[in-house]
């Protein structure tokens, strides 16, 4: 807008509302300010004109009409990005546990070890060591008091 | 359709299926008899190569075979056989671990010269070996110690 003192009046006569038309336009001569707010009104006016085709909103759209107009002055509406993001790690996260469940829940790790469960002998004044040497083979050892002899 | 028919036709629908006899084990005993004979370095007769670690810790000198033998021996019955005049040796697969283990009843007997007595057991052992491993069984002798390595293998 002009900061020109003649803004308004030369609104109105734009408008048609004037009856000062010499006076405005001798004005309009030496103001180049107001000379060109009146070419913005005249491209505003041809721009509205353009529009030939004209949206009639019903009762039940004006809502979300609304709503646009606020989304526009107010910035676009929270949409809670965190909660997808939360959601999809989570998701991730549930699909490798049910994986590994799969994949290694039925199977038992191999052991490397020999485990001896019991032993006995029925030989009189034996006895029997078990051990695991260095190198990791179990072992039982069927050994007599001295003086005997298994064989 | 009879109702024969269907009951037969549900029937064999609903039966459980009848599970293969598993598979036996495969055995394999080494026998050596060790002994200390004053050598310098470990003699192991010919065949003994692959219980040269499963007896690296034990002090004899001098191992020589006494039997070596492999057998497949089926789950859940007893396999024997002679190792020499005085020991036998027995091995009842019980069952393959899910951990890949192989579970066993070892039994040596001490045969008696006198055939009309009862073999003595010397050891009776329940394992669980791993494959790929051995167990160790060592016997007392007049001279040294019977020294059987059991492996077994699926």
């Amino acid at each position: 807008m002009s900061n020109c003192p003649w803004t308004q009046r030369v609104e109105r006569w734009f408008d048609a509302e004037s009856a000062e038309q010499e006076a405005v336009l001798s004005h309009m001569a030496d103001c180049p300010a107001c000379t060109a707010y009146v070419e913005r009104l005249r491209m505003i006016r041809a721009g509205v004109a353009s529009v030939t085709e004209r949206a009639d909103i019903q009762d039940g759209q004006f809502p979300a009409f609304m709503d646009g107009i606020r989304e526009r002055i107010h910035g676009p509406a929270r949409r809670h990005p965190g909660l997808w993001t939360f959601a999809s790690v989570g998701a991730a996260a549930l699909l490798m546990a049910v994986s590994a469940f799969v994949v290694f829940g039925g199977r038992t790790p191999e052991v490397r070890a020999t485990a001896v469960e019991s032993y006995s002998t029925e030989l009189e004044d034996a006895t029997i060591t078990e051990y695991v040497s260095e190198n990791g083979v179990s072992t039982l050892w069927v050994t007599v008091t001295e003086g005997g002899d298994i064989l | 359709m009879s109702f024969v028919a269907w009951t037969v036709l549900v029937a064999a629908c609903l039966a459980k299926p009848v599970d293969p006899l598993p598979a036996p084990v495969t055995v394999s005993v080494h026998a050596v008899a060790a002994t200390r004979e004053g050598r310098s370095e470990k003699y192991f007769d010919r065949g003994l190569e692959s219980i040269r670690k499963a007896v690296a810790e034990l002090e004899f000198d001098t191992y020589r075979l006494v039997k070596k033998h492999t057998v497949k021996a089926p789950l859940k019955k007893e396999t024997a056989f002679v190792l020499n005049e005085r020991y036998k040796f027995c091995i009842t697969p019980l069952s393959k671990e899910a951990d890949g283990r192989i579970r066993a009843k070892v039994r040596i007997e001490l045969l008696s010269p006198d055939r009309k007595k009862k073999p003595v057991n010397a050891l009776v052992a329940t394992c669980n070996i791993v494959q790929k491993s051995a167990l160790k069984l060592r016997l007392k002798q007049r001279e040294g110690e019977l020294i059987i390595v059991v492996s077994v293998s699926d």
